[in-house]
């Protein structure tokens, strides 16, 4: 429960921030029009409203909810598997550019395979290999789409691949 | 004519195939949904014309609808949401031994009722479109907030959290240029941001990354359910005869689901529901359903079936998609270019007869298709999630990068994928944003544009006939799930 009212809390104090932001930032109202700003502040307005009804509502409902003792242990969360997968998503989409697609994904889906229960490594290695180079061949040979080829050594390293 | 020249070039037909087949198989797979099938595979359509695009989308959609009853029947898995109630009878069919039995109702009455929705979407789309070139801008956006309204009605237990994530895919839409005059909204001086958020990466992001995150932190497998047994059974395939007995519950279904599909917000997965729930109320041994009644299965699947022809038509006739997967269908033909609306089928009539013939194909080549599929799927069944879940993101990761061949959108996908988590997790609506999302540019250029025409009276926005009629539709809808207790609680009361 105190997760879902925070991230209620942290949508409402943006879109707060959003309703004035856009107020400032775009020119003002031309007579006998509903102009960009205003429709903004309107759909903001009402979801404001709606979230704080949403954060009433579960706080009404925490009586009907067994109350659990939240302790956030740093060890626990940080060794989560959903966690753990966000961070490799999100640490992956940033290194996509730098590192190119091939070693990227296969450091991917080695270790996302690792965290969906996976424990053979030879098979872990194969598979993220093969799935890579299949999938990097399909669509730049087949479909004309490339995909990135990172850059310096790891740019070389596609360009073989391609060659193949 | 039109339709079959463009389905009938031997490319086109090799990629109808190709589509049926990875349409039935991302069906039947456990965890990814009608509407993941046709965004995963819509990273195949970046390098084809439209026509060709939307006939291939089709066929996977069409294909992954009928797969998702493959495991509902064999191991009580409902492949996509709308084969939930395939699962009522279609399992207790194979463990009485009718494994076969149940597998061939199932595809025939799933291209029976696809087929008559595609006869249904041929005629009606044309009409519709017709009644909606009259429509000025205040008709349009009235359109387009019913499709909103409807949306949020459908999910009456979570009313609150619906509208807040219509309202986000809205504000979602906002973000970039104005539409009317051009000034830059939400960018934070980012030029990335001017364009706008774009919405495949979002659509993939929420519908492909949230579900593998959910199966990353609980997986949903064959081996997790009791009682599921791999068939092994002999039996026979349904008869000609047999079929003709359930006649009046192909029928019936193939209506119910093609007009539902029609809804827009509704979806094959309500369909199926509402049709199987229609064939208990209707039948003379209700007690036989939920314990191996063929009818219950030919109910479930030919109105899921049904409901995917229903679904174009809005797309087609409206420029509005009718769920999910039309959603992202559309979004693959505004990304190349082609402008949707009334106007789609008067000056391209190709887009409606070629997406029919398609339909049309597909239901025939995937029971050939599904019949081989479903033999060889306990084998397909055993692939672990621990490699399919990470194949699905690269999936992913193509399709949000070849949209502009920008790793930007590959970040945007993830952020999305993990927001979409959250917000599912909290008990938001990921296909209420998508829909926002979507229709947000079409509502609000439409209605600043028809307060514009009249000077800026809102007044005489609203009481032109076809937009009061089609507000006070859509208010109602909107309200009905607050009305609707009250109304049965009174009922309840005077019966008392």
């Amino acid at each position: 429960m105190i997760f879902e009212l925070v991230f209620n809390a942290a949508l409402v104090i943006f879109f707060i921030y959003c309703f004035f932001y856009v107020g400032i930032t775009t020119p003002d109202n031309t007579a006998g029009q509903l102009d960009g700003a205003q429709w903004s502040q309107g759909l903001l307005a009402i979801l404001v409203i709606l979230l704080i009804v949403n954060i009433i509502k579960i706080i009404k409902n925490k009586d009907n909810v067994k109350t659990k003792v939240v302790s956030l242990n740093i060890k626990d969360f940080i060794t989560n598997k959903l966690f753990i997968g966000i961070v490799l998503l999100l640490v992956y989409s940033l290194a996509l550019s730098r590192t190119g697609f091939l070693l990227t994904s296969f450091i991917l889906v080695f270790f996302y395979s690792y965290l969906l229960g996976e424990k053979r490594v030879i098979r872990m290695i194969l598979t993220s290999a093969l799935s890579v180079i299949v999938l990097y061949l399909l669509f730049n040979r087949a479909l004309d789409i490339m995909l990135p080829r990172g850059t310096g050594i790891f740019r070389t390293f596609a360009l073989f691949i391609e060659s193949l | 004519m039109l339709g079959i020249e463009v389905v009938f070039t031997p490319a086109t037909f090799l990629l109808i195939f190709f589509g049926t087949i990875i349409g039935v198989i991302f069906g039947a797979l456990p965890g990814v949904s009608s509407s993941m099938a046709v965004v995963l595979a819509m990273t195949f359509t970046y390098a084809l014309d439209p026509v060709t695009s939307i006939v291939f989308l089709v066929a996977v959609y069409c294909a992954a609808i009928t797969g998702g009853g493959i495991t509902a029947i064999l191991f009580k898995i409902p492949g996509t949401p709308s084969s939930a109630p395939t699962t009522f009878d279609g399992f207790p069919m194979v463990q009485q031994g009718y494994a076969n039995k149940a597998l061939s109702i199932s595809l025939i009455t799933s291209a029976l009722g696809g087929i008559a929705a595609a006869i249904a979407m041929f005629l009606l789309s044309p009409q519709l479109s017709k009644a909606a070139l009259k429509f000025g801008s205040s008709e349009l956006f009235a359109i387009s907030f019913m499709g909103l309204s409807i949306l949020t009605a459908l999910d009456e237990g979570n009313v609150i959290k619906t509208i807040i994530s219509a309202l986000m895919g809205l504000f979602l839409a906002t973000v970039g240029m104005d539409p009317i005059m051009g000034h830059a909204r939400f960018t934070w001086g980012n030029s990335t941001l001017l364009s706008g958020i774009q919405m495949i990466p979002v659509m993939i992001g929420m519908f492909a990354v949230t579900q593998v995150l959910k199966e990353t932190v609980k997986r949903s497998s064959v081996e997790d359910l009791p009682g599921a047994q791999r068939s092994g059974v002999i039996d026979k395939m349904v008869s000609i005869a047999e079929l003709w007995k359930m006649k009046l519950t192909i029928i019936r279904s193939g209506i119910i689901g093609t007009i539902v599909g029609i809804l827009p917000g509704a979806g094959a997965t309500i369909a199926s529901f509402l049709s199987y729930a229609i064939e208990v109320k209707t039948s003379k041994n209700p007690e036989t359903y939920g314990k191996g009644n063929p009818r219950g299965v030919a109910a479930s699947e030919t109105a899921n079936n049904a409901a995917t022809g229903g679904a174009m038509v809005p797309l087609l006739s409206l420029g509005i998609p009718g769920g999910n997967a039309a959603a992202i269908m559309m979004s693959a033909l505004v990304m190349k270019g082609v402008q949707m609306g009334p106007l789609l089928l008067q000056r391209q009539p190709i887009y409606l007869s070629s997406v029919f013939v398609s339909m049309m194909v597909t239901n025939v080549l995937m029971v050939v298709v599904s019949l081989v599929v479903a033999r060889a799927f306990s084998k397909i069944l055993a692939i672990p999630y621990s490699v399919l879940g990470p194949v699905i993101v690269l999936f992913s990761v193509i399709g949000s990068f070849a949209v502009n061949n920008n790793t930007g959108s590959v970040l945007v996908m993830m952020i999305a994928g993990v927001f979409g988590y959250a917000y599912s997790k909290f008990g938001f609506n990921n296909a209420a944003l998508i829909l926002g999302l979507v229709l947000g540019g079409m509502v609000e250029s439409n209605l600043r544009r028809a307060i514009m025409l009249e000077r800026g009276d809102i007044l005489a926005v609203f009481s032109k006939p076809i937009t009061a009629t089609i507000m006070a539709i859509s208010i109602f809808a909107l309200l009905w799930p607050i009305i609707k207790p009250l109304v049965f609680k009174k009922k309840a009361n005077a019966v008392n």
